[in-house]
């Protein structure tokens, strides 16, 4: 299957040094629902107050300012979603209750805080931790950049969880191309010995939830997590605060520089765009540029499952005919029939397509094979 | 649900230009060969010797006008799609001939391309010359070549010296360029791979059976060599799935072994070729009729 993978080439997108903050927006958009308990009762507010209650967890104000109105608006999926929208003061008053220094010593209180913790059961009579540091689209570097600024951060969450829950080892998985995350790691590995790297070969979609068990050999005993998992726990049990920021690839042929932007969570996507440097017309694609949605109305709020931005040069690409190459069959993960499906105009349907784009990527007339695959 | 923003890039206009080089090689050595070397010894005049070169200027220019009446525009493909008919070509065919055949050959693969888009048309081209030479008596193969051909040793074979095409006998070069073009993603290499495996076990075996001077001397015969790296992996003209690509290849190489050493056809190869891909074509269309 590796050679199988091996495909996708660098584009030669040159990336900023550092990380581009923009974590003061002027509105901030958080989504609420209906059953959702309102705590907050003034309209002027602090940044970490607490707004209201979701499923039993707290929702804190990313910003201080003045809460303005119920707005919907439609996510990338093309849902409606309600947001309560906050306008910023700027004055960054803070009611921050937490832990401002951060601790690099696991106290009693810190295992009570794992052990207490619903969502934690699956670590309970386990041997070891997988923590996936590898991004599942190959344009993607949040990952790197984050264990870069977290690693220490990191290993120490990974530390608190060992020692909750008698873990016996754990192994960090990463890219063997991702050198930023390799060096991160191995500058400090020497103190957690039970702690392991484990290189994999830069493929993809071998992180693809389908194809990583089979890929990476899971065991019963094993649990696996990702970097971002790790550190919304830190953030939850050390930090005893949510994170209110997500890490944001942004890059694409339309940009002057690419960059890794740290943007609050319900930023408007507009106001991110204003602040870059596009070179004329451009598509816009969200999440991966191999099977990513294209956003066609920009008036939509960035939340916690965006992961990155690509910024395309508008091109008139003209679908060809197929010239039977066949290399949509030869690369398919799934070894489903992908030709067949573009041959029958969509009637044979390929019931196992994860919908990778490897086809789509390989073919030499640009047919876009996928929308003739899953019809569902 | 979107396209894909990235795409592979193939490098198609490189493997263009190495087969366009590789094709002049190949032209360079057929009229050393058809041409000099029996000029120099003696056996052709110089008229005869030099009229070969008129092969390819005739099917270069037919293609290029054909093609810009009928798309408007010129294409590197119209400059290789000439130059190997006029490759194929037996050394001694009527000029005239060549041309009428060559330009309706090209004006008839634009008119039906569209409707049967997998048949392999560049076969069909010299499956026509070889009707042509047979109703009219032409000789199909060089006949200076013909009676040379028994003193050739097996390296001679090897560097083009027997009996096919006037600039297809070179075998050392169409390895050649087999090689670089193995390293082409989109070229289906597997095909000329598996038909040379098959014809290779079939030799042996037949070797075995009955160790035969002929046999070994035919072993080396170019036009299968050409037809298997050149016509057979023409993508639109072979089979996608790669069971069927298997098949495919096998039954080529074995159709052509037999062809060119029981029924001694020496350009066998393109015959087997035309009926592979007939049968296939055939197949591919009932397959993919009940869905449309």
């Amino acid at each position: 299957m590796e050679k199988k993978l091996r495909l996708i080439q660098e584009e030669n997108w040159q990336f900023e040094e550092g990380i581009w903050e923009f974590l003061t927006p002027k509105k901030i958009y958080l989504p609420i629902q209906k059953e959702d308990t309102i705590l907050m009762k003034q309209k002027k507010i602090k940044k970490n107050d607490c707004l209201w209650v979701h499923n039993g967890e707290k929702i804190y104000s990313p910003i201080s300012g003045e809460i303005q109105k119920i707005v919907i608006k439609k996510n990338y999926l093309k849902e409606k979603c309600t947001y309560l929208l906050i306008q910023n003061d700027f004055k960054e008053n803070d009611n921050y209750e937490g832990v401002s220094n951060t601790t690099m010593i696991i106290t009693n209180d810190i295992i009570k805080r794992l052990q207490q913790k619903k969502e934690l059961e699956k670590f309970k009579n386990k041997k070891n931790i997988i923590l996936c540091g590898m991004e599942e689209e190959p344009f993607i570097k949040n990952r790197s950049v984050l264990h870069k600024i977290y690693k220490k951060e990191i290993l120490l969450q990974l530390d608190v969880l060992k020692e909750a829950f008698q873990i016996e080892g754990i192994r960090i998985l990463l890219k063997e191309n991702d050198e930023d995350s390799i060096l991160a790691f191995e500058q400090i590995m020497n103190t957690y010995p039970y702690i392991s790297i484990q290189m994999i070969p830069g493929v993809y979609p071998n992180t693809h939830p389908v194809l990583f068990n089979q890929y990476f050999k899971i065991l019963d005993d094993d649990v696996l997590v990702t970097t971002e998992d790790i550190i919304d726990l830190y953030y939850e049990i050390i930090k005893l605060r949510h994170r209110d920021f997500l890490f944001l690839t942004i890059t694409g042929s339309a940009l002057k520089k690419s960059l890794i932007a740290k943007v609050k969570i319900g930023t408007h996507l507009k106001e991110v765009i204003q602040n870059l440097e596009i070179l004329g017309s451009y598509d816009l694609i969200l999440n991966c540029l191999l099977n990513g949605v294209e956003i066609m109305d920009e008036d939509f709020i960035l939340t916690e499952d965006v992961r990155a931005l690509f910024f395309m040069k508008k091109q008139e690409e003209k679908e060809e005919s197929c010239i039977l190459c066949g290399k949509c069959n030869e690369v398919c993960p799934m070894n489903q029939n992908p030709y067949k499906s573009v041959k029958t105009k969509g009637n044979y349907k390929n019931k196992n397509c994860i919908s990778c784009g490897l086809c789509s990527y390989v073919c030499p007339s640009k047919i876009n094979i996928r929308k003739y695959l899953r019809r569902d | 649900m979107k396209k894909s923003y990235v795409h592979y890039k193939d490098r198609l206009e490189i493997y263009k230009n190495i087969t366009f080089v590789f094709l002049i090689l190949f032209l360079g050595f057929g009229i050393y060969k058809n041409g000099l070397t029996y000029y120099f010894m003696g056996r052709l005049s110089f008229k005869d010797a030099t009229s070969i070169i008129v092969f390819p200027i005739i099917s270069i220019l037919e293609c290029g006008v054909i093609e810009r009446i009928f798309t408007k525009k010129n294409t590197k493909n119209s400059l290789i799609i000439g130059l190997l008919c006029s490759l194929m070509v037996p050394p001694l065919f009527p000029v005239l001939s060549f041309m009428i055949l060559t330009g309706c050959f090209y004006i008839l693969y634009f008119l039906l391309k569209d409707h049967f888009k997998t048949l392999c048309f560049l076969a069909i081209y010299k499956g026509i010359l070889m009707l042509y030479t047979f109703i009219f008596s032409v000789p199909l193969e060089n006949f200076i070549e013909n009676v040379n051909s028994y003193f050739y040793g097996t390296i001679d074979s090897l560097f083009g010296y027997g009996i096919g095409g006037f600039g297809t006998t070179n075998i050392f070069l169409i390895l050649l360029l087999f090689l670089i073009l193995c390293s082409y993603f989109y070229y289906k290499k597997e095909l000329p791979i598996i038909s040379m495996v098959t014809y290779c076990i079939l030799f042996f075996i037949c070797l075995l059976l009955r160790p035969d001077q002929f046999i070994l001397q035919s072993f080396f015969d170019s036009s299968f060599f050409f037809c298997t790296v050149l016509l057979l992996p023409i993508t639109t003209s072979s089979p996608v799935i790669r069971r069927v690509k298997i098949l495919y290849a096998v039954f080529f190489g074995v159709l052509s072994f037999f062809l060119i050493h029981f029924f001694h056809i020496k350009e066998g190869a393109y015959l087997s070729l035309i009926f592979v891909n007939f049968l296939w074509s055939i197949v591919h269309k009932l397959v993919y009729k009940e869905f449309k």
